[in-house]
């Protein structure tokens, strides 16, 4: 049986976008991933009374200290993005929905592990993944942009995937090395490490039917709990999700106020 | 590490030249992975916040100061990522590296 | 005098009974167990007479107190978890609501069958945000007074070959009876094997289907008083809740001393290793320290079963809730100690891929945090407005592992609790100066809001909401710290000199359960106290004592 896999990101234009089209795929396979354009989800109240509830006070501390203007614009939007997508799902609202970090710096939801979610974002696009299938990281970077030549290919690619971009025609090598970026980028972030996992410890086959994480050498990697997919957004940007599926089989409720268990919550309150 | 011949700096301590020396380089590095040869780039400029890196520009920069200072030798990126928050403390740490590296 | 000889001597059985197990299965390789080698495993633990561990002593076994059964698994759970879980301590999960509320003939009845080798199994009722393991279950009618099972449930584990069933079945009028049933006594055709359910993990554990066709239930199967089922499973889950971390601790355990064995026989040398990195030794002392965070709450909710039955429910399911979480993340920290070898499916170092994917099964998933989250948010506005900060602290035996226990009432055991177990530690604390008092000033902090959020809450309203349940998540890590603290304390006052009566462990403990909390204090602690942690757990992986509260020492495989 094939493994389940993320599917093609589905475009979310505003807080009041079509999200009819995210709780379905996410229904049926369990995972979806969204995406949408930083100058789209900017809002127009930005005072304190506004943001503050809505990033919670983590990310609005984080926020007051960023200087850098896109640095800054990326990271609202993506939060926005994120929270709105986090509250669809579990039924709520986004100033109720607690977005936590690990010390790694990996995102998660306090307390609602129903769906596991990871956020990615580069100029103006950004990118939020839900799976209620187990562990979930997504990655997106512009298809154009420049990495051969830059020491990335040395830094993060296995001798296997080396000679696999080698091997290409020089005017495919760069965007199939963004392409092995994004998926190493997805699985590190999946199991919460980012950078700390070495990318020369993993790789990746670029065949388009299916994806495998390969050892250095090429031999194979992750077991069939693991499933990679790589999707070309509007033809500028490359996202990659990595999916973890631990083997619960479909869960089709995620909504936050269904979590407890009516029958239990009897007895544990006496009324039983 | 190529000693300053430069009068104004005589009377610096070897400790303070090489100082100087790693901080231009790192320095260097980063306008070079921005590819901004003149943005405003200081030891208190955070990364992240106030530079715009996410983590392919934190693996360049690992890459073009592994090239400008070769005595550091080949760094790890997991080891240091904690470190580069600022570039004064990622100078710190690669300060510590060459001090281990010496010993 | 007299009471602390037989104190030692309880220790000791278990000492004593810890260490056979871990010469037993000694020859047995970690972590790699299928097929022929899991059943030669198996028959290993029937040699001993695994199965009377799961037994009261007052039926003939040799179960005297939850945290000793805790510890007694271990040694089968370290080498792997579909041995020591899924031949082992489900047996006993499955047999509480016997020891629970069970008649003498059913204890008798289910004592004679751990003892002689037989299984039991569990098919436990639907609740809500289910998976595929507690989705379907089975349905009880009643015909002119007699009773009869019905349905098909899809993952039962030892479905096929468990003699024993304890069956949550849902009545029409929505109640719920706990039946013991034996299968070797039904009519034919009243229960058929449907098919294996395969997992990734777990996957020497043999989950499958039953299915029930007009199976006829006498009146001597019900369990406990009838049309009560649904609380009986409720009080059995509290002790079921108390024990999961210990599987999980022995597990974590491998995957610790998988990652320090790779550390040291591959990249000792190197100066980017694991050994040498501040990276590397941050991810291994930190394994440590939630191997100990989680032991210390373990141990509390075991040992509350004996001292504070009716009040334990809330630690119980903050252990639950909160460990599988910790060690969890601990192992992803712990693959890029391993990097490529993470992928090993096998040899020296497999045993760490296949614990990563064995963890999440036995944690049960959203499933089991949705049930002991509502465990916790039933109570904790209560204890918030009238417990938390007001209460005495807990009975100084709960937190010292050594010291022998009154035998279990479990009839006892209520589903919730109107004095908090085990967060007035952090008040009896708040005299410590230095850094670890200021630790626990912050951890005090928090419990403060916590009570603040809480006290709003109109018991039984508003609970099911994802603020609402950020707090029960909180609460668990708070809970986890008081309970390290106490065991910290305990062991200074009583056992000076070990290691576990050292700061540098709950300091570094803290630490780390502060910045899950966010709270406001430094990173890391100060490099001593890493470095004296960063000792231990190189020490005891050369001198094979296991990474928690007990240092077992480990045979060599």
């Amino acid at each position: 049986m094939a493994a389940p896999t993320a599917g093609a990101p589905v475009l979310v234009s505003g807080p009041e976008g079509q999200w009819d089209e995210v709780l379905r795929p996410l229904a049926a396979r369990g995972t979806v991933v969204t995406y949408g354009r930083v100058a789209d989800w900017l809002p127009e109240e930005t005072e304190e009374r506004v943001l503050r509830p809505l990033l919670g006070p983590r990310d609005w501390g984080r926020f007051q200290r960023l200087s850098h203007r896109r640095v800054r614009e990326g990271f609202l939007a993506s939060r926005l993005l994120l929270k709105h997508t986090a509250a669809r799902v579990l039924a709520s609202s986004p100033e109720s929905v607690d977005l936590a970090y690990k010390p790694g710096g990996r995102p998660y939801l306090r307390g609602c592990d129903q769906i596991d979610i990871s956020l990615s974002h580069t100029e103006e696009v950004m990118v939020v993944g839900v799976t209620r299938r187990g562990l979930l990281g997504v990655d997106v970077e512009r298809a154009e942009r420049p990495m051969v030549g830059t020491g990335v290919e040395f830094q993060a690619c296995t001798p296997h995937e080396r000679e696999l971009l080698e091997s290409l025609p020089e005017r495919t090598r760069n965007s199939a090395l963004v392409r092995l970026w994004t998926l190493k980028e997805a699985y590190s972030k999946a199991i919460g490490q980012g950078l700390r996992f070495r990318f020369t410890e993993f790789g990746f086959t670029l065949d388009d039917a299916r994806i495998r994480l390969q050892r250095p050498d090429g031999s194979p990697g992750t077991g069939p709990e693991w499933s990679f997919g790589t999707y070309a957004l509007e033809s500028d940007y490359v996202v990659s999700a990595a999916l973890r599926d631990e083997g619960f089989g479909a869960a089709a409720d995620t909504a936050a106020d269904t979590t407890l268990d009516q029958s239990l919550l009897g007895v544990l309150l006496g009324r039983l | 590490m190529s000693a300053h011949a430069d009068d104004t700096h005589a009377d610096n301590t070897h400790a303070d030249n090489q100082s100087g020396d790693l901080i231009s380089a790192v320095v260097q590095a980063v306008r070079r992975v921005i590819d901004d040869p003149v943005a405003e780039v200081g030891t208190d400029s955070l990364l992240r916040e106030d530079l715009g890196f996410d983590s392919v520009l934190i693996m360049q920069l690992k890459y073009r100061v592994e090239q400008a200072v070769p005595e550091l030798g080949e760094l790890s990126l997991p080891d240091m990522v904690d470190s580069m928050t600022s570039v004064g403390s990622l100078v710190a740490y690669l300060r510590d590296r060459l001090v281990k590296a010496a010993v | 005098m007299e009471r602390s000889v037989r104190a030692t001597t309880a220790e000791a059985r278990l000492r004593s009974r810890t260490d056979e197990l871990e010469r037993v299965l000694a020859p047995l390789p970690t972590g790699a167990l299928a097929g022929e080698s899991l059943a030669r495993a198996e028959r290993l633990l029937d040699d001993c007479q695994f199965g009377a561990e799961f037994v009261p002593v007052e039926f003939g076994g040799r179960l005297e107190r939850i945290d000793g059964l805790g510890r007694v698994v271990r040694p089968a759970c370290r080498r792997d978890l579909s041995l020591g879980f899924g031949y082992g301590l489900n047996c006993y999960f499955a047999s509480t609501p016997v020891w629970v509320a069970g008649d003498l003939a059913q204890r008798e009845w289910t004592a004679a069958l751990l003892l002689g080798g037989g299984r039991m199994a569990v098919a436990r009722p639907a609740v809500a945000h289910a998976n595929d393991f507690v989705r379907d279950e089975f349905a009880l009618v009643k015909d002119d007074g007699r009773r009869r099972l019905d349905g098909a449930k899809t993952a039962v584990l030892n479905y096929a070959r468990a003699r024993g069933l304890t069956v949550i079945a849902s009545a029409e009028d929505g109640t719920h009876e706990v039946l013991l049933i034996d299968r070797e006594i039904l009519p034919e055709g009243a229960l058929r094997i449907l098919h294996r359910y395969r997992t990734v993990g777990l996957d020497g554990c043999e989950f499958g289907g039953l299915e029930f066709a007009g199976c006829p239930v006498p009146d001597e199967a019900v369990v406990g008083e009838a049309g009560q089922g649904m609380g009986l499973a409720v009080r059995c889950s509290v002790v079921t809740r108390a024990l999961l971390p210990s599987a999980l601790i022995a597990a974590a355990d491998t995957v610790l001393r998988t990652a320090i064995r790779f550390a040291v026989e591959t990249r000792g040398e190197d100066p980017y290793g694991p050994l040498r990195s501040p990276y590397g030794r941050e991810v291994l002392t930190g394994a440590l320290l939630d191997l100990l965070i989680s032991d210390s709450i373990a141990l509390a909710a075991a040992r509350g079963i004996h001292l504070l039955p009716d009040r334990v429910s809330a630690c119980a399911a903050a252990a639950a809730y909160t460990v599988p979480k910790l060690l969890q993340d601990s192992a992803h920290d712990l693959s890029t100690v391993l990097g490529e070898a993470y992928f090993d499916a096998k040899g020296r170092y497999g045993a760490f891929g296949r614990m990563v994917r064995d963890l999440p099964l036995l944690a049960q998933g959203h499933a089991g945090t949705a049930a002991r989250q509502a465990m916790l948010v039933a109570q904790l506005p209560q204890l918030a407005r009238e417990s938390w900060l007001v209460d005495d602290e807990p009975p100084a035996a709960l937190l010292r592992p050594w010291e022998d226990l009154p035998p279990a009432d479990l009839a006892a055991l209520t589903p919730a609790g109107s004095s908090d177990p085990i967060v007035p530690v952090l008040s009896a604390c708040a005299g410590l100066g230095g850094e670890l008092g200021e630790l626990v000033t912050a951890f005090l902090g928090e419990l403060r809001k916590l009570r603040g959020r809480f006290a709003k809450i109109t018991p039984g309203d508003g609970l099911s909401t994802p603020d609402t349940l950020a707090l029960t998540d909180r609460y668990a890590l708070v809970c986890a710290a008081a309970a390290s603290l106490g065991v910290w304390r305990e062991h200074r006052d009583a056992r000076p000199g070990t290691f576990l009566a050292d700061p540098a462990w709950i300091t570094g403990a803290l630490h780390r359960l502060g910045a899950l909390l966010g709270l406001d204090i430094p990173k890391a602690p100060q490099e001593d106290v890493e470095r004296r942690l960063f000792d231990a757990v190189l020490e005891r992986y050369e001198q094979r004592r296991s990474y928690d509260l007990y240092e077992t020492t480990l045979a060599e495989s």
